[in-house]
């Protein structure tokens, strides 16, 4: 999306809705060169370890049981086609989902460990995910036993969520660096996931990602780009919608990465907050994200 | 069909439309501005669109204001708004600095209205990225850029007007390049810029001969032995703006401007444009800072711009920290434009980012133009020189830096703390 004159988003001149209207990223000035992602490669592919499969933006497409079934087919095929993830949530596969299982993580609220809710890599028997409410009480993780799970979902949508999604995605990140399994850190083999119908695109994506998630689900965005509520367009319609939306997100992704100098996502951007600074956050709420003032070199 | 008609002279200001959304650039400002350019007067002496703002700079008070909150508009005689740039090689006699918007971005008009209020009134105007328009050329008060995509830099370029500026980033989109949509490359832009007509002109996001300050350090250097005139670095505002400021000044150049967020554009990716820099106001007094703990402070210029929109806020910049502000969309506000914000699509209805034709079916009044943006200077140097008064500072180099004429209204003490006001 190209614009003209000077902006009238948050936090200068709209109101702040989240804590992530108040956070703006870097630009790479002179004392090192920004990219140039019309000609210059950014790699957006982040690899989820303990799945071991690469996504080739950090995006996941939620498909909540709300949505009409021809989005839930669309963001489905889209998400394998396109080399994401769809998290089907609430639900059972439906009929011919099965063929798309190797992007397909799957949430039927059946299970849960230690209290938490599961999610499972369909493509794969075993390794599964811990899906958490967006908080920062986290006893949860003191004596789990990390056998067999490979990442964690930090879910905003999920019932018991009582922080931001923001504090709770950095503040998980923070906790799985603290503690270690077999002497290396925990956050390097636990995927970290944030999840949120009220992602609106490639700016939260790439804050939240900044903030420590290896990727994003986004939700309702994918329902407005389907435009079908109250009309019925064509599957292929909606289909086509989606893939535009997730090519166009990982474009905008491509351009905030050039512009703060950062050639990979995965190896320069997941926990660099460094990038990120602060307007109008109290002390307290930054110190939870690990974000600095603006102003603060 | 409008090719064979003459073009209508468009020399009256459009109805402002009302606003969808929330504004910085409001009614009340853009009124402002036009009482401004319409007259040549002081409109007010106290901003008073500050008041609705959520902007930083807004909630920076002058305590004179909070002694004094009404003052009627007055001409004031005794106060000196002269001061000089770049290690005074260059005399102003007002800090403002029109800036930098290209030929293209623009429609030609306007850029020439710009340079020649530069001449008319002492004040200096960059020309912007793209080559020079030869019609801009002939003025004096004029900086030429050189930018990443050196678009019609030649030697004689950079030997017209009074400094050179190497575009580095601007505040609307630091770490992006320029980028002109192809609808605007029009047959005149193409043999300004030496590209093809229709496609895009997108400047590369790095200069790819400047990869670090070192780096920086040899074209500052290699400009000023071609044409021993001041160089200034533009910058958008970012995290480490202190860092890259004092790298600028290190190298020799003689100012930096220094464009923050929210800044004006002819055409940039909105998620960035949204998302990337920092607010002048923050960058000014901690640039002004770490320059003087090093010794660099002297001489060297600093130039404020992104969002600067009256006298107070310059009166503000120059209190935080900057000798010269740098206005850009409020000369277009005082050029007629209403903030529609469709300048990419090269349409716009106020005359001043259409897309250049070679048989226009309108084009702006040039001696309007002139004379709405001579206006303009005289009448926010007014409001300047009576804000100047109230403070009781008889010339402008005295209120550079004077952060303790300053206090926050309503600001988070910490972010007060890093402003330096009380």
């Amino acid at each position: 999306m190209i614009a003209s004159m000077g902006s009238t988003g948050p936090p200068n001149v709209e109101e702040p809705v989240f804590i992530r209207d108040h956070l703006v990223c870097d630009g790479a000035q002179v004392t090192r060169p920004s990219i140039d992602p019309y000609r210059e490669p950014v790699d957006t592919q982040i690899y989820l370890h303990g799945v071991g499969i690469r996504l080739s933006q950090p995006l996941i497409l939620s498909v909540h049981p709300d949505y009409p079934s021809v989005v839930r087919r669309a963001l489905v095929r889209a998400a394998y086609n396109l080399g994401l993830l769809a998290y089907i949530r609430g639900t059972n596969l439906a009929a011919g989902e099965e063929v798309y299982g190797g992007r397909i993580l799957l949430d039927d609220g059946s299970r849960s460990h230690a209290g938490l809710g599961v999610v499972r890599y369909y493509g794969h028997n075993g390794p599964i995910m811990l899906k958490t409410p967006s908080t920062i009480g986290l006893e949860w993780a003191a004596n789990l036993s990390w056998k067999n799970i490979v990442g964690v979902i930090v879910d905003e949508d999920h019932a018991g969520s009582d922080t931001p999604i923001e504090v709770a995605t950095s503040h998980v990140d923070r906790m799985l660096r603290r503690i270690s399994s077999d002497g290396q850190p925990m956050r390097d083999r636990i995927t970290l996931i944030a999840s949120s119908r009220s992602i609106r695109g490639a700016d939260d994506i790439f804050k939240l990602v900044a903030l420590g998630a290896d990727a994003v689900a986004l939700g309702d965005a994918a329902l407005i780009a389907a435009d079908c509520i109250g009309k019925t367009p064509s599957e292929d319609i909606v289909y086509e919608r989606i893939e535009n939306l997730a090519i166009a997100l990982q474009k905008e992704v491509k351009l905030l990465a050039g512009a703060a100098g950062v050639s990979s996502i995965y190896t320069s951007l997941v926990g660099n907050r460094e990038l990120l600074r602060a307007i109008g956050l109290d002390a307290d709420t930054r110190a939870r994200l690990g974000v600095k003032l603006a102003g603060v070199g | 069909m409008s090719w064979l008609e003459k073009p209508r002279i468009v020399q009256e200001y459009l109805p402002i439309p009302p606003a969808n959304n929330v504004e910085f650039w409001n009614h009340e400002r853009i009124e402002h501005i036009r009482m401004l350019a319409r007259f040549g007067r002081p409109a007010w002496v106290w901003d008073r669109a500050k008041h609705t703002s959520r902007r930083i700079l807004d909630r920076i008070r002058f305590r004179a204001e909070l002694e004094s909150p009404t003052i009627e508009p007055r001409e004031v005689d005794d106060v000196d708004t002269s001061t000089s740039l770049a290690y005074r090689q260059i005399e102003m006699s007002s800090p403002l600095y029109l800036g930098d918007m290209s030929f293209g971005a623009l429609s030609g008009i306007p850029n020439i209205a710009l340079a020649k209020t530069a001449d008319l009134t002492g004040i200096l105007t960059g020309t912007g990225e793209g080559g020079l328009y030869e019609e801009v050329r002939r003025y004096r008060r004029i900086t030429v850029q050189w930018a990443s995509a050196r678009f019609g830099v030649d030697l004689d370029v950079l030997n017209t007007g009074m400094g050179v500026v190497i575009k580095i980033g601007q505040g609307a989109k630091p770490g992006i390049g320029g980028h002109l949509p192809g609808v605007k490359v029009t047959k005149p832009i193409s043999e300004t810029r030496r590209i093809p007509v229709g496609l895009d002109a997108i400047s590369p996001a790095p200069h790819h001969d400047i990869y670090s300050i070192e780096d920086l350090g040899q074209r500052i250097m290699a400009i000023k032995e071609a044409t021993g005139k001041p160089v200034f670095v533009k910058v958008g505002v970012t995290n480490y703006i202190a860092y890259i400021a004092s790298g600028i000044a290190r190298m020799g150049a003689d100012g930096i401007i220094m464009d923050g967020q929210g800044a004006g554009t002819g055409a940039a990716p909105e998620v960035v444009r949204d998302n990337v820099g920092l607010p002048i106001e923050i960058a000014v007094p901690v640039v002004d800072k770490a320059l003087r703990r090093e010794g660099y402070r002297d001489g060297f210029s600093v130039i404020a711009a992104g969002r600067v929109s009256s006298a107070e806020d310059t009166a503000k910049l120059l209190a935080l920290g900057a000798d010269c502000v740098s206005i850009g969309t409020a000369a277009l506000i005082g050029m007629g434009c209403i903030m529609v914000h469709k300048c990419h699509l090269g349409f716009c209805p106020a005359v001043i980012t259409n897309k250049i034709e070679e048989n226009p079916a309108r084009i702006l009044s040039l001696d309007t133009a002139t004379n709405w943006t001579v206006n303009l200077v005289r009448g926010w140097t007014a409001e300047l020189k009576a804000i100047m008064d109230v403070l009781g500072i008889r010339h402008l180099d005295s209120l550079v830096s004077r952060r303790n004429l300053l206090v926050a209204d309503g600001l988070p003490s910490d972010m007060a703390e890093i402003i330096g006001v009380g």
